[in-house]
């Protein structure tokens, strides 16, 4: 079952919650992830993948995280009514080949972010939903750029640079002009220019 | 002569470096980063460790210190045959590791 929120203040995200989730778990895992935000969400998805989950009642957790939910949700539905009411988004067909090859519909390649190399994982489940989930080849040295905090940031930068919120600079050092009123006086700059820098 | 734009994000980044570290990326930029950038064929020189991050066509990192990274996109010329380069994110692996951990 997937749920999609809104929080206020934050990006939206999706959360899959499995059948075996205790509402209560859930309930306190959310809270907590919604207001500490994207920090824990990790551990709140890796938290209800192991825990059992009955019905749980998203009017709590409105009103305990004043998060913004699903029409359907804030009318006061549980999530397994919410979540069984939910049509596919995208639905493809595609041929099976010899051998059962198989070649990805772009739609779906684009909603797995997935290209050449990297990885899909296919999930049997006991409902009887196949889920398919893409795993996007990182190298280890630009892990940093993937973790929860910066994909946040850089879908915040992508949005930024949409609406035009940049500040444009003719140079470098106007750039630098600009920047050293932002915060506190840059008094090691001068000492340093003349210093080399390694590598360089 | 190159033009740039800082993003907000970018922005943020900047005021939570120390003077040291804003200090060095401005060093970076204007003796390596820029001179390479508009030089022909944008021969970055390895140090500079520029790359596109993987699966973003768009999203380019470079490192600027021994942790310091900051990530940087193209956008449409702003002056004729000068490159604009679009700021997206500014840190040190250290203070991001660092607030996750917070």
């Amino acid at each position: 079952m997937t749920f999609h929120f809104c929080p206020q203040g934050s990006h939206p995200f999706t959360v899959r919650l499995s059948r075996a989730s205790r509402p209560v778990t859930v309930f306190h895992l959310l809270r907590e992830s919604l207001n500490r935000r994207w920090s824990l969400l990790s551990e709140v998805v890796r938290a209800m993948s192991v825990t059992r989950f009955t019905t749980l009642s998203l009017a709590r957790i409105r009103a305990g995280t004043g998060t913004r939910l699903p029409k359907s949700v804030e009318a006061g539905a549980t999530l397994s009514e919410a979540g069984a009411k939910k049509q596919p988004r995208t639905s493809v067909r595609a041929r099976l080949r010899p051998k059962a090859q198989l070649t990805l519909p772009d739609a779906i390649r684009r909603a797995l972010h997935v290209n050449e190399g990297d990885e899909v994982e296919f999930a049997v489940h006991e409902n009887g939903i196949i889920t398919v989930r893409g795993y996007v080849s990182v190298p280890s040295d630009q892990a940093w750029y993937f973790a929860p905090e910066r994909q946040v940031a850089s879908q915040q930068a992508d949005e930024e640079i949409a609406a035009g919120r940049g500040t444009a600079h003719g140079s470098a050092e106007a750039m630098f002009a600009y920047l050293d009123t932002l915060g506190a006086a840059d008094d090691l700059w001068q000492p340093l220019r003349s210093l080399p820098i390694r590598g360089l | 002569m190159a033009t740039f734009e800082t993003l907000p994000q970018f922005e943020l980044g900047w005021r939570d470096l120390s003077c040291e570290q804003r200090a060095t990326f401005r060093k970076v930029v204007i003796e390596a980063f820029e001179p390479d950038l508009t030089a022909p064929h944008r021969p970055f020189r390895p140090a500079l460790r520029v790359r596109q991050i993987s699966g973003h066509a768009d999203v380019f990192e470079m490192t600027w210190g021994d942790d310091g990274r900051a990530t940087f996109s193209y956008r449409a010329e702003r002056e004729h045959g000068q490159p604009h380069v679009i700021w997206r994110q500014i840190g040190t692996l250290s203070n991001w590791s660092r607030k996750l951990a917070e």
